[in-house]
């Protein structure tokens, strides 16, 4: 089971692809340039978190799978 | 693409622009050497676990050191890092990341407002200067009021230098009598005989680029070929 999950804010996605460049087999976009989730356990999770925080809109959202507590952004 | 890495870097310049805009130079320590397409950018970490995203300014050429534009004037927690930040102070930062880099087109147009710039004097420097591209190329650039100019003399020189660099720069809000040209930079765009043939780079806020862009698509832009950043 994958420790993280992973819901990305497509409105808020601007394609900058940066979560691509670092985990790719976790995030890619699509044909509206728009990031989504290939595999929320294709990486590890140090990859995982730092796609999301090198997203310059915050438009990924990370929660611990277990706990459902979110871990990425701090609100 | 080259994957992104993390780097840790020395603060080398703080240059106070103006009140409003900042360059910072950062000097690369482990990695030292720093491989990057121009308009990519790189994201410092400011602590706290929080980064923010730059675009590089200086050119792929300068590959060890990494210079930024900041924008102070927010005054949120990433520009007030920036702010703060002294030559000596360590940092730390992925890179490179985001594709807003050039495509192939045979012209090419980029339009600017405020720290927009940044990505484009990347792009438009490597071309130029380091590249000796001849293909004919026009920047816009608007900002809001005279005390934000900046980087004047750079883009005069390279305009007197290279015939194929067409440079315009526009102040929204100008002072009475002002001589230069005011308004918006889509006003600017009548001058640009547009056509297929053109690719358009637009980096700035939001508006602009979603104006701009349907006024370039109305003039017989490609969609493909209108690449954008949008600054927050």
């Amino acid at each position: 089971m994958p420790k993280y999950k992973i819901k990305i804010l497509k409105d808020k996605c601007i394609g900058a692809a940066s979560c691509v460049g670092i985990a790719p087999a976790v995030y890619q976009l699509d044909d509206k340039n728009i990031a989504y989730v290939v595999k929320e356990d294709g990486d590890t999770q140090e990859n995982i978190l730092l796609g999301a925080q090198s997203c310059p809109t915050n438009a990924i959202e990370v929660y611990d799978a277990d706990t459902n507590e979110k871990v990425w952004p701090k609100d | 693409m080259i994957k992104p890495q993390s780097f840790q870097a020395k603060v080398a310049e703080h240059i106070e622009l103006n009140k409003k805009y900042h360059l910072l130079r950062l000097e690369l320590i482990e990695p030292h050497r720093l491989e990057f397409q121009a308009g990519q950018y790189i994201s410092i970490a400011i602590g706290g676990g929080e980064r923010r995203a730059y675009s590089i300014v200086s050119t792929p050429a300068t590959n060890h050191a990494v210079d930024l534009l900041v924008d102070v004037e927010p005054a949120g927690k990433g520009s007030t890092y920036m702010k703060n930040l002294n030559p000596g102070d360590q940092v730390e930062f992925l890179a490179p990341l985001g594709q807003f880099v050039l495509a192939n087109e045979p012209k090419l147009l980029f339009v600017a407002t405020g720290s927009g710039i940044a990505p484009f004097k990347s792009m438009l420097f490597d071309l130029l200067e380091y590249k000796k591209d001849t293909r004919e190329m026009w920047l816009l650039w608007g900002l809001r009021q005279v005390e934000e100019m900046f980087w004047e003399e750079e883009w005069r020189q390279i305009n007197e230098y290279y015939a194929n660099f067409h440079y315009r720069l526009m102040i929204s809000k100008p002072p009475g009598l002002w001589p230069l040209v005011s308004g918006h930079v889509d006003k600017e765009l009548n001058d640009v005989a547009l056509n297929q043939d053109w690719g358009v780079y637009l980096c700035g806020n939001k508006e602009m680029i979603a104006e701009v862009a349907q006024m370039v698509q109305n003039r017989g832009v490609a969609i493909k070929k209108i690449h954008q950043e949008k600054y927050a």
